[in-house]
């Protein structure tokens, strides 16, 4: 005899049987996938990936090892590999029977090694057979990351043209509006479940917003405020690790003297502005790299030092005290930081314009990409995006944490925030395989699939 | 002032060269190597705290080992101390971190040791009418998997995309035996069967069946849709095709007595009802469960709300056969499993689910009271086979 709770259950099911149809379980496949970007993508080339083409590179692009949710090297092209005890000379044996969309296979030939040699410039690669040995200039233990994010293989047609083995092939590409991705049918991986990708480029938040709202978009960009509004209409939200370092960055030798960059940086109110303008979405910085990444940002203060920052402001005279902060004039939130900035400027005895776009400013809110899993990359990267050219690259944690203070010291740039890139997503849209945004932003489309479309 | 200082270059030379540490313990004692040499001689006030996702009791440990190895380098701990050592247990992507920050005066030094994060330790298991056993896990996709009883050990198959991979059972626990390579056809979603009886052993992939004996050791290979088995309750209820490159069954079905039907192509299937009158459970594609009588003719109304695989058991309790069912939802989510009774026009629960913290990936009987199932951990991205187990209490 069953339990009475279960006679209960038994009578509600019945209800669920003349339910409709739409639970989601096991992945179907089929349907168009339609995405949403605010930038534009001109031509998607490996040499030349840009943060918005960075996006869209995994799902026409294979590289020899893909990097999992958890920051682990995976086989992708490549099925194995060795490397000596430290970790100078790899060697990778390609995965047999792979073809790119030109229909041409995939061996370790010129074409690859030219293009690792193209993203690793310093290291020496050599094709053999069915294997490629790679000699880094240095003990590289980090290497499988970067093969990971940048070691896209690709052989070239005859007008130049990149062909990948991705899981999806360029379809199309209106430069600067729409590119149309179709699924690769003879993926190594096996088919995606989506046919296709439509990306309209271009499209401001608003635009992006409304036409989730009203089911013309499945997957948009959110602003950090828009996110608490997506969840609470029941739209899921994909969001990237915090990898985007939102800093005030100084230009070349402005303001002269610096006791007015010191001044700014101690006058933020990080906390109020993460509160309030960010909606609590990522992490306040007071380091260069995230706290996820290199696990010791703590050591770097954030909190804000209005006595000492009175002090250092007081000490300069009164026409010293002025400075400007550029902000991206089609992004309200930049705006909204910035003014605040200048608020916390004014109490500390500044004063600090906050202008629209970057011409003759002092200063100007940047978002720069975190592009690397492997701190000791990551940290030359952002590095070079400031504007310092052929910073020293360390290995051990140690060194890279000396080296990322010695950059904050230089008073170029005075970190704020770590923040993710969030995606609002339509309630048809599922993933097999999460995360469908990897920690750096990429897209891992060929998991996702669509609850309603036909097998 | 801000960030970390220079590391003193004694400890530049104490640690080059060196591979990070592969415990905690090992981890704190080469910090506390480098806090000695930091504080030389002067007695040092401790604090340590914990900025990672270790949770209380690990972080205990950590603290207890930094305790441990400080005391054993010979620092002097003083609450008034000279120095002042902080120690914070931190993490990123790859490591698990203890950074000490040491100041002395005016100096201040930052020292890291780490060690590598390990998976995170499976969920405790929990016995309930439907009960699971915690089999075997892997960094690989597991697509099934059989135990078998016998001389001279127990052994253990388990499927993966690429091989079928024999463990024996040891007093340490399943030890490898050998693998044998199958190769699948592409697929994302990939599924399989795998069947072993005696010394012979059978596995079926899209695209591809396989034949082979363990002693002495062989595997046959044949590529194609080949017709897989079609089980419930412990009994072969028919065959039916695979697509390969997809993750459903062809909707051709053949029973036992050769008789041939076509439904719409379905991703798992259970028998219910009674041995007299069975019932053909079946998940199609559309996301709902339909019922068909002996004749394969739609019997009552489709059943929403369930996921999109089952396996059929029989229990010697209630209506004698039960269907076990995984819950809809996306794959970041938690599962569960339920055992059902479906009748002609009726469906209910019977049993409490069985929550799982992740997706089930594979679920297949594996005998008339028993399942296989297998289970995607979403934060690590192992994969845990569960033998499931029908149990009749109050």
């Amino acid at each position: 005899m069953l339990p009475t709770v279960w006679r209960l259950a038994a009578v509600l099911s019945l209800l669920a049987l003349t339910q409709t149809a739409g639970a989601a379980g096991r992945p179907r496949y089929g349907g168009t996938l339609r995405v949403e970007m605010r930038a534009t993508v001109a031509a998607l080339d490996p040499t030349e990936p840009g943060d918005a083409g960075s996006r869209l590179m995994p799902l026409v692009f294979d590289c020899l090892v893909q990097i999992d949710g958890q920051g682990r090297p995976r086989p992708a092209l490549a099925v194995s590999w060795t490397h000596d005890p430290d970790h100078r000379r790899w060697r990778f044996r390609l995965r047999p029977g792979v073809r790119f969309h030109d229909g041409s296979v995939l061996t370790a030939g010129p074409a690859i090694a030219a293009a690792l040699t193209a993203a690793l410039p310093g290291y020496t690669v050599t094709a053999a057979a069915d294997a490629l040995a790679i000699e880094c200039p240095r003990p590289t233990p980090g290497l499988l990351l970067e093969l990971g994010r940048l070691g896209y293989i690709y052989s070239r047609s005859a007008e130049g043209v990149p062909t990948g083995t991705g899981p999806f092939r360029l379809a199309a590409l209106e430069r600067g509006r729409r590119a149309v991705f179709t699924a690769n049918q003879e993926y190594w991986g096996g088919r995606p479940f989506l046919d296709s990708i439509e990306v309209s480029m271009g499209r401001s938040p608003r635009e992006q917003w409304i036409d989730l709202e009203v089911g013309k978009a499945d997957l948009v960009e959110l602003a950090p405020a828009d996110v608490r509004r997506a969840a609470d209409r029941d739209r899921a939200v994909w969001s990237s690790a915090p990898n985007i370092l939102l800093a005030i960055v100084f230009y070349d030798g402005r303001p002269a003297d610096t006791r007015v960059r010191e001044a700014l940086a101690r006058s933020i109110d990080r906390a109020a502005i993460h509160n309030v303008l960010l909606q609590r979405r990522g992490e306040i910085a007071g380091g260069l790299l995230p706290q996820w990444l290199s696990g010791w940002e703590f050591l770097f203060p954030s909190a804000p030092d209005l006595p000492r920052a009175r002090q250092l402001a007081a000490a300069l005279p009164p026409s010293g005290r002025t400075a400007s902060l550029a902000y991206d004039a089609g992004d309200p939130l930049a705006r909204a930081i910035a003014e605040r900035i200048s608020l916390n400027a004014r109490d500390a005895g500044l004063t600090v314009h906050a202008v629209p776009g970057n011409a003759r400013a002092d200063a100007r809110l940047a978002l720069l990409p975190v592009a690397s899993l492997d701190p000791a990359q990551a940290l030359p990267d952002l590095a070079a995006a400031l504007g310092y050219k052929n910073w020293p690259r360390q290995d051990r944690p140690e060194d890279v944490c000396g080296s990322e203070r010695t950059l904050l010291e230089g008073g170029r740039v005075v970190p704020l925030f770590h923040l993710p890139e969030d995606y609002g997503v339509s309630p048809r849209v599922r993933v097999w395989q999460p995360p469908a945004i990897g920690r750096l932003g990429g897209w891992r489309l060929a998991d996702v699939w669509l609850d309603g479309d036909r097998q | 002032m801000k960030g970390c200082l220079k590391v003193l270059f004694l400890l530049a030379c104490l640690h080059a060269g060196r591979a990070a540490a592969e415990t905690p313990e090992a981890a704190a004692r080469d910090l506390a190597r480098a806090v000695f040499a930091a504080v030389e001689a002067d007695p040092a006030a401790l604090s340590i705290r914990n900025l990672s996702s270790l949770p209380a009791a690990g972080f205990a440990e950590v603290r207890a080992a930094v305790m441990a190895a400080l005391r054993a380098q010979g620092v002097r701990l003083a609450e008034n101390g000279a120095a002042e050592v902080r120690v914070t247990a931190s993490e990123n992507l790859r490591n698990w971190l203890l950074v000490a920050e040491v100041r002395r005066g005016e100096t201040r030094t930052v020292l890291m040791t780490a060690w590598p994060r390990t998976p995170a330790a499976s969920a405790p298991l929990t016995a309930v009418w439907l009960e699971r056993r915690l089999v075997w896990e892997q960094d690989e996709p597991i697509l099934d998997f059989v135990i078998v009883e016998g001389e001279p050990e127990r052994r253990l198959f388990v499927l993966e995309p690429s091989r079928v991979a024999v463990y024996g059972r040891t007093a340490a626990g399943w030890e490898p035996r050998g693998s044998f390579a199958v190769a699948a056809a592409p697929g994302r979603d990939l599924r399989g069967r795998l069947a072993v009886q005696g010394n012979a052993f059978q596995a079926w992939l899209p695209g591809s069946a396989c034949r082979g004996t363990i002693d002495p050791p062989a595997l046959e290979c044949t590529a194609g849709e080949a017709l897989w088995p079609l089980a419930s309750g412990g009994s072969l209820a028919g065959h039916a095709t695979f697509r390969a490159g997809h993750n459903a069954f062809e909707g051709t079905v053949f029973t036992p007595s050769g008789a041939k039907a076509t439904v719409p192509p379905f991703y798992s299937m259970a028998l219910a009802g009674s041995p007299e009158a069975p019932l053909w459970v079946m998940t199609s594609l559309d996301g709902r469960a339909v019922v068909y009588n002996a004749s394969f003719s739609p019997a009552g109304q489709p059943i929403s709300g369930w996921g999109g695989d089952v396996a059929g058991v029989e229990a010697s309790c209630g209506a004698g056969r039960q269907v076990l069912v995984s819950r809809p939802g996306d794959a970041q989510e938690p599962d569960a499993v339920e055992a059902w009774e479906v009748g002609l026009n009726s469906a209910a629960p019977v049993s409490p689910p069985l929550e799982f913290s992740g997706p089930v990936t594979a679920l297949w009987p594996s005998g008339a009271t028993s399942a296989s199932a297998v289970v995607r951990d979403p934060s690590t991205g192992r994969y845990a086979a569960y033998r499931l187990a029908i149990g009749c209490g109050s």
